[in-house]
């Protein structure tokens, strides 16, 4: 691919298109997914969704290791900590401000801890996503069907009433 | 006691010790010069008044040399205190140092957790595209960006207002034609009108500037008895480019508006009168009249009236073109005398003048019959009508031949005259006007 211009032609397989208004069969099928690593305007991009582990960015981590991690504790656990150390920063800067280097080291591994925490749960997301998305189609179809359930009994009521006029009438007719 | 500052040090006792042998040497010095001019060895002998002026000299400058000294002692004896004030300097600027560091490195820390987010997760665009095969749904942002919000109601008010004076002050700085019959501001467009040729709807902020003019609409009032000729949308947004962006070049765009309205509306009456002219020959006149096109183009007349038109007209494109006039002859001759050399029929020109205006000319003098003076044929540009035109011609050269021949008998005295031989009633011409279907009255 030419990447030397800023906008270089587009691939000569264009060509191949020509027809495809009259006739879609002309052109030739689309290529199958791509899955593994691909160029996307000059980036390496790749379809697998891998998240390196703090271990292997370099990075301490400060909560345990362990499959089964209770987000919600660990995050707040190391937003006081965060909290604690902001605080012990302003300390420092304000006795020894020499030593300013260590704290905010210690803040900016707080801060990646709690990044890769969050950056985990982005799946989490997408799934509770995708199921807010079905639990909304489930609430309106469940409100369709109470309003056909409505429209129904208002239906069966006014038959009701048309019924109970034709009876009505029935004993005035030998009457005359 | 050593001082620290400047690059060297020395210490105070030598400094003392030095100022006070200069002054001992100085002194002796002067005794010793005394001494021996009293024994008069050398003969060298001063006056007194040289003698005191060494001494006060000398006595000046030893002053001044201990004066110093004691500043400099006095002085000495803060040394402590600027060192510890260069010292709480030194670490406020420390301080400082690491102040500015801190927050630099927070800044960095901030910018390297964006990088390290994580995308989020695209669901609704990707359970688009798997459930529908397609994509249609188009960015918000697209959506807005689209979208060019209109005033409130509350807000058209007062910006109208302050449109309309705008408009006004502009109208009154320039110089408008005089030809222009009719202006008026109203909603912060200003409508210029010229009777029977054109109307246009103009305000400020042609591309955004206020100084320039925007054409909003365009009529023309040139037509004929079925209406007003229609002007084309294309053509009318074509135009209309055109004459605002002459506008904003020109020092008096009001001229310009005016020059290419008019000979447009020229061009329209001449088109419609020959084409009228020509659907009367090829209809119910037809061999009653004759007409052809007048063109100067072949004569020295045509260049003088090219050369004037150019001076007219300099920022016209078309300047070389000339709008052609007509020449309609009627009461045709007889069919013997067809092939004459001279045509003796009587005719109407009508052709667009130097000054651009349409002119009616009759090829003899004719008198009207209503007014008794010389007849005024002229078009209605708003309802152009050449029947109407020719039989009006045509019912003056009548009226005036028949008062030709009056004359002629009431000259012939060999003639019986009676009062009553010959009267020309007047009724029966106005029975006759008033029968034609026309416009003009």
């Amino acid at each position: 691919m030419a990447t030397s211009s800023a906008y270089p032609p587009p691939p000569p397989y264009y060509r191949l298109y020509k027809d495809y208004e009259k006739d879609p069969s002309s052109a030739p099928e689309p290529p199958p997914p791509v899955d593994g690593p691909y160029q996307l305007f000059g980036a390496t991009y790749t379809t697998d969704v891998v998240l390196p582990s703090l271990e292997d960015q370099g990075v301490r981590q400060l909560y345990p290791k362990s499959p089964d991690i209770d987000f919600k504790k660990e995050l707040r656990t190391l937003n006081r900590e965060l909290q604690l150390h902001i605080l012990e920063l302003a300390d420092i800067l304000v006795e020894r401000p020499s030593q300013y280097a260590r704290r905010v080291e210690d803040i900016s591994l707080i801060f990646k801890n709690l990044h890769h925490l969050l950056n985990s749960l982005r799946p989490h997301q997408a799934r509770a996503t995708l199921i807010h998305m079905l639990e909304n189609q489930i609430q309106r179809r469940k409100q369709a069907i109470e309003d056909i359930k409505q429209r129904r009994e208002e239906a069966q009521k006014l038959l009701g009433e048309s019924l109970l006029i034709l009876d009505g009438n029935q004993p005035s007719l030998p009457a005359m | 006691m050593a001082g620290e500052l400047g690059q060297q040090t020395v210490e105070l006792g030598a400094v003392v010790r030095r100022a006070a042998e200069d002054s001992y040497l100085a002194l002796r010095e002067l005794v010793e010069k005394s001494r021996v001019e009293a024994e008069g060895k050398n003969g060298q002998q001063r006056s007194d008044t040289e003698k005191k002026i060494d001494l006060l000299k000398f006595i000046d400058r030893t002053r001044q040399r201990m004066l110093r000294l004691h500043v400099l002692a006095k002085w000495c004896q803060q040394v402590p205190l600027v060192h510890y004030c260069q010292q709480l300097a030194s670490t406020l600027s420390s301080h400082e140092t690491c102040f500015t560091q801190t927050a630099d490195s927070l800044f960095f820390m901030h910018e390297g957790l964006q990088q390290a987010r994580a995308p989020i997760f695209d669901v609704p665009s990707a359970i688009e595209v798997l459930h529908t095969g397609s994509y249609r749904r188009v960015p918000k942002c697209v959506e807005e960006i689209g979208t060019q919000n209109t005033l409130f109601q509350d807000e058209q008010k007062p910006t109208l207002k302050k449109l309309s004076t705008l408009v006004r002050a502009k109208l009154l700085e320039i110089s408008l034609p005089k030809e222009i019959s009719e202006v008026s501001v109203t909603d912060g467009i200003a409508n210029v009108q010229v009777d029977g040729e054109f109307k246009v709807l103009i305000t400020l902020g042609y591309r955004g500037h206020f100084s320039l003019w925007r054409i909003l609409h365009m009529e023309l009032l040139v037509g004929e008895k079925a209406g007003p000729i229609k002007l084309e949308e294309t053509r009318r947004y074509a135009l209309g480019d055109d004459i605002e962006r002459r506008m904003a070049v020109a020092d008096n765009p009001f001229m310009i508006l005016y020059t290419i309205l008019h000979e447009l509306c020229i061009s329209l009456v001449m088109d419609t009168v020959i084409r009228q002219t020509n659907v009367l020959r090829q209809g119910r006149w037809k061999d009653a009249i004759k007409s052809e096109l007048i063109s100067d183009i072949g004569t020295g007349q045509g260049g003088s009236n090219a050369v004037m038109q150019l001076g007219q007209d300099g920022e016209l494109d078309s300047s070389g073109s000339r709008i052609p006039g007509l020449k309609i002859n009627y009461w045709l001759e007889e069919k013997n005398n067809a092939s004459a050399e001279s045509d003796s029929s009587p005719y109407i020109k009508i052709e667009a003048g130097q000054d651009m205006q349409i002119k009616c000319q009759h090829s003899s003098f004719v008198l009207d019959p209503f007014t008794d003076k010389e007849a005024d044929l002229s078009i209605d540009l708003s309802c152009i009508d050449v029947e109407a035109l020719i039989l009006k011609a045509i019912a003056c050269n009548r009226h005036t031949r028949l008062l030709e021949i009056q004359r002629e008998l009431m000259k012939n005295v060999q003639m019986s005259q009676s009062s009553t031989e010959v009267i020309l009633k007047r009724e029966v011409h106005g029975e006759g006007f008033q029968k034609v279907p026309c416009g003009l009255f």
